[in-house]
């Protein structure tokens, strides 16, 4: 009795050390050689959702499954834009195998795991860097196109970004903040870019703020910007009015001149072509208030 | 003058000077002249008067309210369950209360107004409460509480995580949560100084009521029994005080640790176990001592540090000190 339970504990042993040994050593599978564009496409960043919608009824035939994120108003300037018959794919990588694409285009912030699986599998992978202004947005479209062969539609897609914009203004004396859910955007963001080219100066790049940080209240007043925008999801105005009740925020020149914007979150957020847009809006919001 | 009125006093008056230091640490260069003038309802800068009385003053009294409340939730836990390690936490208040305010997030409540995500807080402090209460009701012995507290908490930290884990693609919810988890006290005003101070008073008086039963207890459940304590009015009283003190500091301020764990053994080492003196010189500890650490994290820094983070960043080593001055004096005698 004992000698056979030894035998079944080393058999056990001796199968579970095969497995891991037959698991290190398995070679990680090379993409699939294609001979053409890719045929099955799919997206896994809203970014990449937009810019293959834009990108022309040609390349939307070819895209098998579009991120979650994309019906979703609150993130999505696309939602309801796809058709109903491509799926919208969660970022499992078994879902993502299970929809045999040929290309998946994931963002840096993706989980590294599915990655490794997706590109273990044989899968291409494109990896999107970079959502920190217009530049990157630019770069994106080139490389999204040039993947999936539709080159000549990345100058069509920034030519009408770059059309959208306001045109170039020389001083940018009057003063712009961001306060998105505690945070200002400081330099090397896309709403300092947005502030730029609204012909505005954004105030928290200009005091040293680099990216997204959580600025104190206290210093805000001490900045008081001329403009504060702000984000709102469906009632715009509630939202402003929250601003206008928050302590510190409530005596800030901008509260008191009827100067906060509230932009929809998905095109405030965005990092995409919405950017030209709330470009435009505020500057129109600069030269009528 | 008993050891526990000098504390007290001793602690008001730091308080006191606190609160004017707090009103001239940050930026926009705000002097002690401004602060004074500002509070005697002399002219200065409109920016200056903002900074003085519509950011810092309300924001130091919350501080202090919410340091207090904290503390004396602890000390009536503490008394309570007979056990130095337990803490407001443990009954699950606070959790059930950071609950609900996320469920609230995640599902967009918060874009109804800026109370909306407090009451929703609230009303999780008080579904635990209610809870609770109907464990005394059935009575429930001190033991059956305490883990049902720590079942309840468990519960509604795995409702947060699931909440959580099913929201990851909406960044924007995960830095509500995570914001809101870490404690705030940025844009709080005059109301919510208001709402913590009237919570402050009553819980207070609630403590206060039971002062002499929790003393008792100390001795035990049956031997307070056998001096006349009411056991089942003594627990509904704590927890309902502990309900309302550490509910509404949640839901005013997000979750703020180690302030209730630390701050009743600090006071006690100074001012002894009576729960008299207890309950009114951990108050003022608690109140000086959080003021303190969000008046260095604000001169520290333009940005805004979580508090949550801060007191247990300064709280646990410190602990840990008076610990170990406290096993040496046992060991002398």
């Amino acid at each position: 009795m004992r000698r056979s339970r030894r035998g079944a504990v080393g058999l056990l042993s001796g199968g579970l050390l095969g497995l891991f040994v037959l698991g290190c050593a398995r070679p990680s599978a090379e993409p699939k050689a294609r001979s053409g564009p890719p045929q099955r496409i799919v997206s896994q960043v809203v970014d990449s959702d937009e810019i293959l919608h834009a990108l022309g009824p040609e390349v939307r035939a070819r895209v098998a499954g579009v991120s979650i994120m994309a019906d979703d108003p609150r993130y999505s300037t696309i939602a309801g834009l796809w058709p109903a018959s491509t799926p919208r794919l969660p970022g499992v990588a078994e879902s993502l195998i299970a929809a045999e694409p040929d290309l998946v285009i994931l963002a840096s912030f993706s989980a590294p795991q599915t990655r490794a699986l997706l590109e273990g599998s044989g899968i291409e992978t494109v990896i999107l860097e970079g959502f920190d202004g217009f530049d990157d947005y630019e770069k994106r479209v080139r490389t999204i196109a040039k993947t999936v062969g539709a080159s000549e539609a990345a100058d069509d897609i920034i030519a009408s970004f770059r059309a959208k914009l306001p045109p170039p203004q020389a001083d940018q004396d009057r003063t712009v903040m961001s306060y998105v859910a505690g945070n200002v955007a400081g330099a090397g963001t896309t709403f300092d870019d947005v502030c730029t080219a609204a012909g505005l100066r954004n105030i928290a790049a200009a005091n040293g703020i680099e990216g997204h940080k959580p600025v104190s209240i206290e210093q805000i007043v001490v900045w008081d910007p001329d403009f504060v925008v702000i984000e709102c999801a469906s009632d715009c105005d509630a939202a402003v009015a929250n601003v206008r009740k928050t302590a510190g925020l409530s005596s800030l020149a901008a509260a008191r001149n009827g100067r906060i914007v509230a932009i929809e979150s998905r095109r405030l957020l965005s990092s995409g072509a919405a950017m030209a847009e709330v470009a435009a809006e505020l500057r129109q919001a600069a030269e009528s208030r | 003058m008993t050891r526990a009125r000098a504390a007290g006093l001793a602690a008001a008056g730091l308080g006191l000077v606190l609160v004017l230091v707090a009103l001239v640490v940050g930026p926009g260069g705000v002097t002690f002249g401004d602060a004074l003038a500002v509070l005697l309802g002399g002219e200065r800068s409109p920016m200056i008067h903002t900074l003085v009385l519509d950011v810092r003053l309300p924001r130091a009294l919350l501080v202090a309210a919410i340091g207090a409340a904290l503390s004396a939730s602890g000390v009536i836990t503490q008394g309570l369950f007979r056990n130095p390690l337990a803490e407001p936490g443990v009954l699950g208040v606070s959790v059930g209360a950071a609950t609900a305010a996320v469920v609230g997030f995640a599902w967009g409540l918060d874009a109804f107004g800026m109370w909306m995500t407090s009451l929703l807080a609230a009303g999780g402090a008080l579904g635990v409460l209610a809870f609770l209460l109907l464990l005394v009701r059935g009575k429930a012995g001190v033991g059956a509480l305490l883990l049902s507290g720590i079942a309840i908490g468990a519960l509604c930290s795995a409702v947060t995580t699931l909440v959580l884990s099913l929201g990851t693609e909406r960044w924007d919810l995960g830095v509500k949560v995570v914001r809101w988890l870490m404690g705030s006290f940025e844009g709080r005003s005059w109301d919510h100084f208001a709402v913590a101070g009237g919570a402050l008073i009553i819980g207070l008086a609630m403590a206060a009521w039971v002062r002499v039963d929790l003393d008792a207890l100390a001795l035990g459940e049956q031997t307070a029994a056998s001096l006349g304590v009411d056991l089942q009015r003594t627990q509904w009283i704590s927890l309902g005080a502990v309900a309302i003190l550490v509910g509404t500091a949640t839901a005013l301020c997000g979750v703020i640790g180690f302030v209730g764990l630390v701050i009743p053994h600090l006071a006690r080492a100074w001012v002894g176990p009576a729960h008299r003196g207890l309950l009114l010189s951990a108050s003022a500890l608690g109140a000086v001592l959080l003021l303190a650490v969000d008046t260095a994290s604000r001169g520290f820094s333009i940005l805004s540090l979580p508090p949550g983070a801060i007191t247990s960043l300064i709280g646990a080593p410190f602990f840990l000190w008076v610990l170990r001055g406290l096993d040496k004096e046992d060991g002398e005698t």
